[in-house]
């Protein structure tokens, strides 16, 4: 059997949260998510800071970001990881309500992999998460190793 | 003049005086001129007369004697004997006149001695005279002693002075008589040539001399006409006025008097100058002598003249600028220190508040003490370099700014004109500070335009971000709802889940279309060139998903190139194309045609439909966001697309507009200029 590997989903709205976690549940992928509320926990979460100094080493195999969020947006979190030495390989998929042109510019210039406006409608979201899950957590390679 | 002066002897005189002579002392004499011809003669010989002069070759002999021989005369004689060719004694006396060897008298026909007879009969056979008859005709030529001719000599010698004295006083007389009129016909050609009227009358003032220019003024037009009087050329009263001044010089009161006056001439006024002048005439009696000029141009310059310092008169006094006319001041460097007044005008009073009788004489320090020096270099500048200056400057003593024109009308001084322009000055600073402010204004109002517009977008970011996710929420657990527990409930909880899914959905569209409306209106143009046939391709292509059960014809124009924002342009071309397909699908055969026109510099395209149209008096209200004139139920819709077309044409700078009729189909028009494409 494939090895499911960690998605971390940076995401403040909690019903945000659920609704993910229930499309990566609808296609067996939500083993192994990490829901952190926002960017500082995300890169405490990446950085083995704070809470997460004691968690298991490694990575994930992805980083399901949202662009609005309280203390460190998105857009900070992906500025900072890739001027990060150890983080900078790390796939990051931006999964955000803002259709906004400037801000898909700015996430492309700062080097995203993918950027996933999320449907209104359910069932597209349901596609569009199954695709991102069994895309980067089950099918894509890359370099970092924990 | 050159005269044969022999002509001036009067020979008839001489001819009586010399025959007397002869008579009384036997002498023969003739007088011939320098070419042998006789002009005068007395008591010639027989021997001459009737063989010597006769005979050709003797008398072509005589003609050399009389001119070769004659013309031998020695220096320092007064008269000249010698022998002719025939054998007799002559004497010639030469007769001179003003220098001029013009004949010679002569005497002889004579011997000193008794005559050689063989001599003669051989020049009577030499040339068949006869002998008996010849030698008689030589005893009757005399045998005269030396002393007797001589006496007879000196008397003709004293005549020939005396005829050679009377001939040149009458040359004389007459070169004086030519002198005399040659002067008289020139100063004649003169005084009838000259250019002035002039004129000579006699003591009842009629013209004994009128001049051409005198007879130009009548009818009288040949040289040497008279005019009768004054009165003959002109009105009365001037004529009248003429005599006055002539019977002054008359009756001597007067001898010389000028007059100036205007008269008609040919129906033009004309000044002459008269000069009238006391004159002797030819017979003695006293008579008026005249010249008078035209004057008329000089008069008309004075006349301009003094109009022009009229109208400069008026000029200074009345004026609105100040004048004044000064003269520098320098020291002993040569450099201006002060000025005197020479004139102000009204004006100059008016604008300083200074009297002119307190100005006119004094230095502008006396005037005005605490003057800026600066007035007074630069009004030096003008007086000593002549350079003319226009310049603003202050006179803080009275508190006015002056705009000042200074010129140099004369070496060391100076003019100038003056205004007060201290309401100007002041106007100009006001509207200085106006503009500032409004500049201020424009900046405080464009930070706050851009503050707003910020706020704007920072608004729609929200919206798209804050209000989408509730809406993925309501939606997202509808589904789950509907997904794991649908079987258990009732009919009525399924259609109120239904209508929350239908409404969430359409209001994530609403929201959509806002958002996308308001991206429009903020959106940088950006203008290319493109292909208006490539873009609709695409459009329609992209919508064929939404007619592909339908029964449509499709009419579609080659389309013009544009120069346009493509992606805004593309937005225009899916809302009117998705309206034609959406309002025509109650159609069994619907009709879309595309197509354009062109109306000046633009091109005005159209999409035309057969759908259900609508009633043309809401045509206005189209193009108003949310405006929609049919319900949900029969077509869905936000009511932002054509809102979302017109603002997307008018930043085209174009214009959009609908025609339709209820059931009959909707036309809808945009334009775009033409541009570099017309």
């Amino acid at each position: 059997m494939i090895e499911l590997k960690t998605i971390l989903l940076a995401e403040d709205n909690p019903n945000d949260v659920e609704l993910t976690i229930e499309a990566l549940t609808e296609n067996n992928l939500a083993n192994n998510v990490i829901a952190v509320n926002d960017g500082v926990e995300a890169m405490e979460y990446l950085r083995y800071e704070g809470k997460y100094k004691q968690r298991k080493k490694g990575q994930p195999a992805v980083l399901l970001l949202d662009i609005k969020m309280p203390r460190m947006d998105g857009i900070e979190v992906l500025q900072y990881i890739r001027s990060d030495d150890q983080l900078k390989m790390l796939p990051v998929v931006m999964l955000t309500s803002s259709r906004e042109e400037p801000d898909l510019k700015k996430c492309y210039a700062l080097g995203v992999n993918a950027y996933v406006v999320k449907p209104v409608n359910f069932k597209d979201f349901l596609d569009a998460v199954k695709h991102i899950g069994v895309f980067w957590a089950l099918l894509n390679e890359h370099p970092i190793k924990d | 003049m050159k005269v044969n002066i022999l002509n001036l002897i009067d020979f008839k005189k001489v001819n009586t005086l010399l025959e007397g002579f002869n008579k009384s002392t036997g002498f023969v004499t003739a007088i011939l001129d320098l070419e042998g011809n006789v002009l005068s003669k007395s008591g010639w010989r027989q021997i001459c007369t009737e063989f010597h002069r006769i005979n050709p070759e003797t008398s072509k002999k005589c003609t050399i004697s009389d001119t070769v021989l004659a013309g031998k005369m020695n220096e320092g004689e007064q008269y000249h004997f010698y022998k002719c060719l025939n054998g007799m004694v002559d004497v010639a006396v030469p007769v001179v006149i003003n220098g001029e060897h013009i004949a010679n008298l002569f005497s002889g026909q004579f011997f000193f001695e008794e005559p050689d007879q063989m001599f003669f009969k051989k020049q009577a056979e030499k040339y068949g005279f006869d002998e008996e008859q010849y030698l008689g005709a030589l005893a009757k030529v005399p045998v005269i002693p030396r002393e007797r001719v001589k006496t007879a000599m000196d008397f003709l010698q004293n005549m020939t002075q005396l005829i050679s004295e009377t001939t040149f006083q009458k040359l004389e007389q007459m070169e004086l008589n030519d002198a005399v009129l040659k002067s008289e016909e020139r100063f004649k050609t003169f005084m009838e040539e000259t250019p002035v009227y002039a004129y000579i009358k006699d003591g009842s003032l009629n013209h004994v001399f009128s001049n051409k220019k005198v007879l130009e003024l009548t009818q009288l037009k040949q040289s040497g006409q008279i005019v009768d009087s004054a009165k003959t050329i002109f009105d009365p009263d001037i004529a009248n006025y003429l005599e006055r001044a002539d019977q002054k010089i008359l009756s001597g009161h007067s001898n010389r008097i000028e007059l100036e006056y205007k008269v008609k001439i040919d129906g033009q006024d004309k000044w002459l100058n008269d000069i009238k002048f006391a004159l002797k005439l030819t017979d003695g009696t006293k008579g008026v002598g005249g010249l008078a000029f035209d004057i008329t141009e000089r008069k008309r310059a004075e006349e301009a003249l003094r109009a022009s310092q009229e109208n400069y008169g008026i000029l200074f006094r009345e004026m609105q600028n100040g004048f004044a006319h000064s003269e520098i001041i320098c020291n002993a460097q040569g450099h201006p220190i002060n000025s005197r007044y020479l004139a102000v005008n009204p004006a100059f009073e008016r604008i300083t508040g200074r009297k002119a009788e307190d100005v006119v004489g004094k230095t502008i320090l006396e005037v005005f003490p605490s003057l800026e020096p600066s007035w007074i270099e630069t009004f030096g500048r003008v007086a000593l370099t002549g350079e003319p200056a226009h310049f603003e400057s202050q006179a803080s003593e009275l508190g006015i700014t002056f705009d000042v024109s200074a010129f140099c009308p004369a070496p060391n001084q100076y003019a100038y004109t003056f205004s007060d322009i201290s309401e100007r000055r002041k106007a100009e600073n006001e509207i200085r500070r106006l503009h500032t402010e409004l500049e201020q204004r424009v900046v405080e109002r464009t930070a706050q335009l851009e503050a707003a517009n910020k706020e704007l977008e920072a608004f729609s970011y929200s919206v798209s971000h804050d209000l989408r996710a509730p809406l993925r929420h309501i939606s997202g657990y509808v589904d789950l709802l509907n997904n794991r527990f649908r079987e258990a409930l009732p009919d009525k909880a399924k259609h109120y889940l239904n209508t929350i899914a239908a409404s969430s959905s359409q209001m994530g569209t609403l929201i959509d279309d806002l958002l996308q409306f308001s991206r429009t209106g903020r959106q940088e143009m950006c203008q290319v060139a493109m292909d208006m046939n490539v873009l609709v391709k695409e459009v329609l292509e992209a919508l064929k998903p939404d007619f592909l059960n339908r029964n449509i014809s499709w009419t579609v124009e080659e389309l013009p190139k544009v120069f346009g924002d493509y992606s805004l342009l593309k937005q225009v071309w899916i809302n009117l194309l998705d309206n034609a397909v959406k309002f025509t699908r109650n159609k069994d055969e619907a009709h879309i045609e595309i197509g354009f026109t062109q109306e000046s510099d633009h091109w005005v395209f159209f999409v035309r439909d057969n759908g259900v149209g609508f009633d043309t008096q809401y045509a206005k209200k189209l193009f108003g966001v949310f405006q929609r004139l049919h319900s949900q139920t029969d077509f869905e819709g936000t009511g932002i697309g054509l809102a979302n077309v017109q603002r997307i044409v008018h930043k085209h700078a174009g214009r959009v507009w609908a025609e339709a009729q209820p059931d009959k189909g909707a036309t809808f028009y945009f334009t775009i200029p033409c541009g570099p494409y017309s």
